[in-house]
């Protein structure tokens, strides 16, 4: 597989992340470098692994079904960048069917 | 009563007695750190007022007879990673660069219930991303023993404010060396608790399965103290422990290793290992093999050929996740846009810096659909036999000694343009990571230049203790560090 | 030649489980109508620093809906990550569960047109569920506008995914798929089921089957906000697809949106490449870890199910099916149905009975069958009475008001109905009989020269009877005493009317 601009744009754009056209060609680059070291992988056999047998092995645990209300939802509140009464607010969303439902 | 030398608990039991004020004992290290702080840079923020407000708290208690817990008085810095109500928490980011948490990370709840005065949020790599704290938003933190040096990272702030007396105790968090490698840069003890032993509620994630929580210190006893106090169950971090923990501190009182076998891994003491580190790594082994240790050779193949790719796989897949919610809308920095997606782009483009972003595209490249087989998946695998090696060479020893770091602290600048040879400096703490288990940095005496030496222990889960008890053993041998430029503690 | 077409239908169901607190955080669920973001925290803000903590009662309910379903549960299950970037999630990942669900491979039954089918459920898993987005802007218009509002009251809340293999061929098979999942769900008390309130939320898959034995892509259909726009969504996108494919066509495999003004669907115009979720293990919580002794007691808790009741109301008491279904949907009805015939009363009436008077008691007083002030031992003994011709239907009928107006029992709803079995004298029930039958002339006229062969007229004028006296005597009574009074008016001496 080649790493080249496009492979770096698609990720950038999965990660939502702005990258200035001149930091494009640098980021080829690391790819390729860092790629190079994910490929010593290759020489680990990993055939008979089960990679979900967790370390620690602990079963996760339940909490009570018991409300509670948290006190402090105005200190939140008041840390949003941009607000609308008690609503956060963001810029329209385009296209938005886009979204999946959960 | 003086206080110039003392350590944590000593500090501790004096403000208990009432022979030193907690004010006292504040004011000096405020001080300290108002004068040196121009030059070392190891804190983003200084909480002089919250700070002298709980330490008045602590000498009221005191006066009222009360019980003002094994940490009276002694004041902390913690990393600004974890949260603290009311005062801001930067993770070393613009992105969160005026962001107040409305609640407390739990360590931060249980040092204060212990008494411990909360100073400061120390300086950090952006995320926790990085091996010198030079990746901050804040600008660099300096070694105090070396100026020109970086402090190592990514808890570089947390090691220098400890290294430079501003504190006896401060808390670092390590996801793949971040707390070993800046104790073995700065000359002080750090470790890095077993997964799933200290409390993660409240540390701003950077790779979940990796992130653990631990202490800084110029004493053995202070690190067995301070792990005491933090390293309780909590029903808010599902991967925390349950389990019961031993008394540390009586551990580091009688330390006692007859018997033990040391496991020392050949594979770690080859060229790449800076000889000076390689002779620290030699002492050790003849002092605790007099020490009535036994001394086996052991093999971390998979360890030293994969670990590097595994961690450099997992850590950045999880922080991808992790870091998606910064995104403008309901905390911390926000690029105003005409639409979201603008929003969304320009608000992380512009609120993260070049090795946060480096890792976010690295991760979400090893999570995207095509690669995610070759590259996620196998480090998965990989990490499970590097685990798995672990466990066996565990059957033949009882504890694992190897260095550190591959270098002694590097220069400034020096490896800020060569990201990977940066990453190598993690290449013998990080395997402790994936594999999950305790490891510790120990203070090793310091070379012919002045620069200070270390070596790491590594036990199997949940035996920490095991580590202090040998951890203490070697401070007889090596000493404990002095503070660098004339520390109060 | 023309082709003929199968249609394939699966469905994607969400429910909305019934917990307190939401999934990873103790936040309450009783969100709506509420402020907005007054019920959140800083796990369901995505905050920094925060963890999920499991809601255990949440893996139980979805453990109970499994069973139902015959469902496998894993004793092993795992949540993962499903990224993508939406305001209304906060922490820019859903928690859901993906390779490892909490259980799979179950079965519903289906009735269509009185046929049963069997409808595979591939698996059943949890996840949390997002916020909402209010579309406006700060002037209060609706469209055009440039911001949007988010609430994440919502967010967290606990769903069960239930999805079913492609077994369903009809928009009406997919209706009573969904109705049978939400009468179960309700049945079982893991769901309140209502699709208004967005409590379950359908999904749906479908793709023709050619004859030729080609297949057509398969589309998935999002925005339907009820059963009928569902069904109305399906048969739309039936005819689409089976026009596209007759004329040589290709059906593109893609997410369509389902207007219902328009009564069409058309394609999202969401970017395809976000479609790569980048799944992974959710590093935050342990494997779910469900053993046999907690399987063992949730599978104890499970009542008779709807469909098994509802089978049983047909074979043992001989309920046509519509009566069987309306009186299996619900278990308070359920039970309370058959505490009144296990009381001794008849079946048939005791179907009757529940199903319209105690029906329309629970829909005014919206309580539940267990929670009325009379027990179904009470009505059993009400309706015996009736059996017995103690007590006249519309008599009964007074003293069930009675019952579950003033909460009395049955004595003493009698009695403040008036109604007093056997407190008629016969002197009094003459002279009742007597006058209903000098005001109905014509009918009596006719019985009396012999020309009510089937006794219609009898019954009719008994029936005034019994209405008049309340019910207070028996049926026998007043049919005895009607034929004395009629057999002396036959007598030559007797009044003629
Ligand atoms: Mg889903
Ligand atoms: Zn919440």
């Amino acid at each position: 597989m080649e790493i080249d601009r496009k492979v770096v744009e698609h990720v950038a754009d999965l990660a939502r992340l702005e990258l200035e056209p001149e930091k494009i060609e640098p980021m080829v680059l690391f790819f390729r470098d860092i790629i190079g070291h994910f490929r010593i992988l290759e020489d680990c056999d990993t055939s008979h692994v089960d990679p979900l047998s967790d370390t620690g092995g602990a079963a996760c645990p339940l909490r009570a079904d018991e409300p509670s209300l948290w006190g402090n939802i105005q200190e939140a509140l008041d840390s949003a960048p941009l607000r609308e009464g008690s609503f956060f607010k963001v810029p329209a969303i385009e296209g938005e069917e886009g979204h999946d439902e959960v | 009563m003086k206080f110039d030398g003392l350590d944590a608990s000593q500090t501790a039991s004096a403000v208990a007695k009432g022979e030193l004020s907690a004010v006292d004992v504040v004011t000096a290290s405020l001080q300290r750190i108002k004068r040196l702080e121009p030059q070392l840079n190891a804190l983003i923020t200084v909480m002089e007022h919250e700070a002298l407000e709980r330490a008045a708290l602590v000498d009221l208690k005191v006066a009222s007879g009360g019980d003002p817990g094994p940490l009276a008085g002694v004041p902390v810095i913690v990393k600004d990673n974890m949260c603290t109500h009311g005062v801001r928490t930067s993770c070393g980011s613009r992105m969160l660069e005026k962001w107040v948490p409305p609640y407390d990370a739990s360590v931060v709840g249980y040092l204060q219930c212990a008494g411990a005065v909360i100073i400061g949020k120390s300086n950090m790599d952006e995320f926790a991303m990085g091996s010198s704290t030079e990746h901050s938003a804040f600008g660099p933190t300096s070694n105090p023993i070396d100026t020109s040096r970086v402090p190592g990272g990514s808890s570089g702030g947390s090691a220098a404010s400890v290294a430079a007396g501003y504190v006896p105790l401060a808390l670092g968090s390590d996801t793949g060396g971040s707390i070993r490698q800046p104790a073995a840069f700065c000359g002080v003890h750090g470790l890095k608790p077993t997964y799933g032993l200290v409390s993660r509620w409240g540390l701003v994630a950077f790779a979940s399965s990796l992130d653990q929580i631990g202490p800084f210190a110029r004493s053995v006893a202070d690190i067995a103290l301070a792990m005491d106090v933090i390293a309780v169950p909590d029903p808010r971090d599902p991967t925390c422990s349950r389990g019961e923990r031993p008394s540390f501190r009586n551990l580091a009182e009688s330390p006692d290793l007859k018997g033990m076998r040391i496991g020392v891994v050949r594979e770690f003491l080859g060229d790449s290992l800076h000889p000076d580190l390689r002779q620290a790594i030699s002492e050790a082994e003849s002092f605790l093999a007099s020490s009535g240790c036994g001394i086996v050779d052991i093999s971390l193949a998979d360890s030293a050929s994969f670990g590097l790719p595994c961690y450099y796989i997992i850590a950045p897949a999880e922080a991808s996740s992790n870091l998606a919610r910064f995104d403008g809308v309901r905390y911390g920095h926000r690029e105003d846009a005409e639409n979201l997606v603008c929003q969304y782009t320009r608000t992380r483009a512009t609120g993260f810096g070049e090795e946060v972003k480096r890792r976010i595209l690295t991760g979400t490249f090893a999570l995207s659909s095509g690669y995610y087989d070759a590259y996620y998946l196998t480090a998965l695998k990989a990490r499970k036999k590097i685990s798995d090696e672990f466990e066996r060479a565990f059957s033949s020893a009882d504890i694992i000694l190897m260095p550190a770091t591959p270098s002694l602290p590097f220069r400034k600048g020096e490896l800020m343009d060569d990201p990977i040879s940066m990453y190598m400096s993690d290449v013998f703490t990080l395997p402790v990571n994936l594999a999950g288990l305790p490891g510790m940095t120990v203070y090793a005496g310091l070379n012919a230049e002045g620069l200070p030496l270390s070596v790491q222990i590594v036990a199997p889960r949940w035996e920490d203790s095991r580590l202090i008890n040998c951890a203490a053993v070697l401070e007889q041998h090596f000493g404990r560090p002095s503070s660098a430029m004339g520390g109060v503690y | 030649m023309t082709r003929a077409f199968e249609t394939v239908i699966g469905l994607e169901v969400h429910v909305q489980l019934a917990t307190e607190t939401k999934l990873f955080c103790s936040c309450p669920t009783s969100y709506i109508g509420k402020e907005p973001n007054s019920m959140v925290c800083p796990v369901c803000l995505g905050l920094p620093g925060t963890l999920p903590s499991l809601n255990g009662r949440a893996v139980e309910l979805g453990i109970t809906a499994a069973l139902a379903m015959g469902c496998s549960i894993n004793r092993n299950s795992r949540f993962h990550r499903k990224n993508y970037f939406y305001p209304d999630l906060p922490k820019a990942f859903q928690i859901s569960q993906y390779d490892l669900p909490l259980a799979v491979c179950g079965s519903i039954p289906i009735f269509i047109g009185g046929r049963k089918k069997i409808i595979g459920i591939t698996r059943l898993h949890l996840e949390e569920d997002a916020g909402k987005l209010v579309h406006g802007s700060s002037d209060g218009r609706l469209s055009g506008t440039s911001f949007s509002l988010v609430d994440y009251n919502r967010a967290g809340i606990p769903l069960a995914e239930i999805v079913s293999e492609p077994d369903l061929s009809s928009p009406e098979e997919a209706r009573e798929y969904v109705l049978a999942i939400r009468r179960l769900v309700r049945y079982l008390g893991v769901s309140d089921g209502d699709m208004e309130s967005g409590s379950l939320r359908v999904d749906a898959n479908i793709s023709q089957k050619c004859t030729d034995g080609r297949w057509g892509n398969r589309v998935e259909i999002k925005n339907l906000n009820s059963v009928r726009a569902m069904e109305r969504a399906l048969e739309h996108e039936t005819v689409r697809q089976r026009d596209i494919l007759s004329g040589g066509g290709a059906v593109k495999q893609e997410t369509r949106h389902w207007d219902d003004v328009a009564g069409s669907t058309r394609p999202t115009r969401g970017k395809e490449e976000a479609h790569d979720y980048r799944y992974f293990p959710e590093p935050d919580l342990p494997a779910i870890v469900v053993c046999d002794p907690m399987v063992r007691r949730l599978e104890e808790g499970i009542p008779e199910l709807p469909w098994a009741k509802r089978e049983r109301f047909e074979m043992e008491w001989g309920l046509d099916p519509m009566d069987s279904t309306a009186l299996s949907e619900r278990l308070d009805v359920a039970e309370f149905l058959e505490g009144v015939v296990a009381a001794g009363a008849d079946s048939g009436i005791s179907a009757n009975w529940v199903r319209t008077d105690i029906m329309r008691i629970l829909k005014e007083t919206g309580l539940k069958a267990d929670e009325l002030p009379f027990t179904p031992e009470a009505l059993g003994d009400l309706l015996v009475k009736i059996s017995k011709g103690v007590l006249s239907n519309t008599a009964a009928k007074d003293v069930l008001e009675q019952m579950y107006r003033k909460g009395l029992d049955v004595a003493a709803a009698m009695n403040a109905a008036g109604v007093d079995p056997g407190g008629i004298s016969e002197g009094t029930l003459e002279g009742v009989i007597r006058k209903v039958l000098e005001a109905n002339p014509v009918e009596a006229g006719l019985i009396l020269s012999g020309e009510d062969p089937s006794g219609k007229k009898k019954k009719f004028l008994q029936g005034l009877v019994m209405r008049e006296i309340r019910g207070q005597s028996p049926v026998q009574d007043v049919a005895s005493m009607m034929d004395k009074v009629m057999g002396e008016m036959k007598k030559p001496n007797g009044s003629s009317v």
